[in-house]
């Protein structure tokens, strides 16, 4: 199938190439000049055996080089390519390195946090980056001091933080992130 | 002045980081706005690749900043640079220098994501800074080094150190050190055991987490 749709193109190539020549008026043609009459001395550029002179368009494919084999590969490297698995294979070899959270149980590659315990750190975030958007005075123009999120039932505790902004969540301290990081001695 | 992370000999292309075509200018172009959303918001989630090139970046340029503080015209058009949001620039030399002026670690921290299943080539990553308002990714650190192991490791270590200087000390005079280039040139070498045992027993092993990359 390739071959022949190798030859097509070709043809298809060597007809554009004598059109092209035709307009161009550079058609010039190399039979002899003493000649019997009654045969076609033209070239037939569609003609699947002609070999006449080459073209210059088919001179230009003749000088690229087709990618080829250019050796006997070996057996042991078409071993390897075939039975070493190594294309396609990713979801059908057994993760040896999944482990349980030490927290929560849920499983997890080694290199990776726990989904279940980063989701609810994660859904916490967003909504504290949210109340920071909607702070007026950090929008756009982040003060020049650190910032303090205080939670609804946290907002009395304003004077402890005085040298920073406070932007007010508004909603309570989940349950699971402990209160003691707000007191100044291990704020962080 | 060195980076505190672990850093490639090169970088990478990340050729699709402003669509196709997007070249070394869409790259670069990437890492200004994941550099700015993590001064911004302190903690962006992204392809691991990128936070892992733009780490380097941030840490490079807070680095910068604690060094030279802002009366510095080169280290103000850096953050000029790569802060496209022009607020930042006073966030980083008034809240950011400040918090990390006395820190011997790095600034930031990455995370690997979870992939669902079946999940691909590319990875997710979170990255912070550290000292940040938000919940701890790590909630607890766990202390790894009363585990059994790592103190059997830990005297393993010793040991093997006490052998190799024994080793080197007791082969002065003797006669199977008749090669050694010290004993045959008469050359004292210090006693480095002892120094180096009390060392040892002074040392503070670190607990490593092992998903902090």
């Amino acid at each position: 199938m390739a071959a022949s749709m190798v030859c097509r193109v070709r043809a298809a190539f060597l007809r554009f190439e004598s059109d092209l020549l035709k307009i161009l008026g550079l058609n010039r043609f190399n039979g002899p000049c003493l000649a019997p009459t009654g045969v076609n001395l033209q070239q037939q550029p569609h003609q699947r055996d002609s070999s006449p002179g080459v073209g210059f368009l088919e001179s230009l494919k003749e000088s690229v080089l087709w990618a080829v084999p250019r050796s006997r590969r070996s057996l042991e490297r078409r071993h390897t390519r075939r039975f070493q698995h190594h294309k396609h294979f990713e979801h059908a070899k057994p993760k040896k390195n999944i482990i349980a959270c030490l927290d929560c149980g849920h499983w997890h590659e080694r290199n990776t946090l726990c989904g279940n315990c980063y989701e609810k750190v994660r859904q916490e975030t967003q909504e504290m980056i949210a109340a920071m958007k909607e702070d007026e005075k950090v929008k756009f123009n982040h003060p020049d001091t650190e910032l303090t999120f205080l939670y609804q039932d946290e907002l009395k505790l304003k004077d402890q933080f005085v040298g920073t902004h406070i932007v007010e969540v508004k909603k309570k301290r989940p349950q699971w992130w402990s209160k003691n990081l707000l007191t100044s001695a291990n704020k962080r | 002045m060195a980076l505190r992370i672990r850093y490639r000999m090169r970088h990478r292309n990340m050729s699709k980081a402003m669509g196709p075509c997007g070249g070394p200018l869409g790259r670069i172009t990437r890492l200004r706005k994941l550099v700015t959303g993590v001064v911004r918001f302190e903690r962006i989630e992204s392809v691991f690749g990128w936070t892992d090139e733009t780490r380097g970046y941030v840490e490079r340029m807070i680095q910068e900043a604690i060094k030279h503080g802002d009366r510095h015209g080169p280290t103000m058009e850096l953050a000029d640079f790569w802060l496209l949001e022009k607020d930042l620039i006073h966030k980083l030399f008034k809240v950011l220098v400040p918090r990390y002026q006395n820190y011997t670690t790095a600034f930031t921290s990455q995370y690997m994501l979870p992939n669902k299943y079946p999940g691909g080539k590319i990875s997710m990553a979170v990255l912070e800074l550290k000292g940040n308002c938000y919940p701890p990714i790590k909630a607890k650190e766990r202390d790894t080094s009363q585990l059994l192991t790592n103190i059997l490791l830990d005297v393993a270590r010793q040991d093997y150190v006490l052998q190799k200087l024994q080793i080197n000390n007791s082969t002065r005079p003797s006669m199977e050190s008749a090669s050694c280039w010290h004993s045959q040139n008469n050359v004292i070498i210090p006693n480095y055991v002892d120094e180096i045992t009390t060392h040892i027993n002074t040392l503070s092993i670190d607990p490593k987490t092992s998903t902090e990359v």
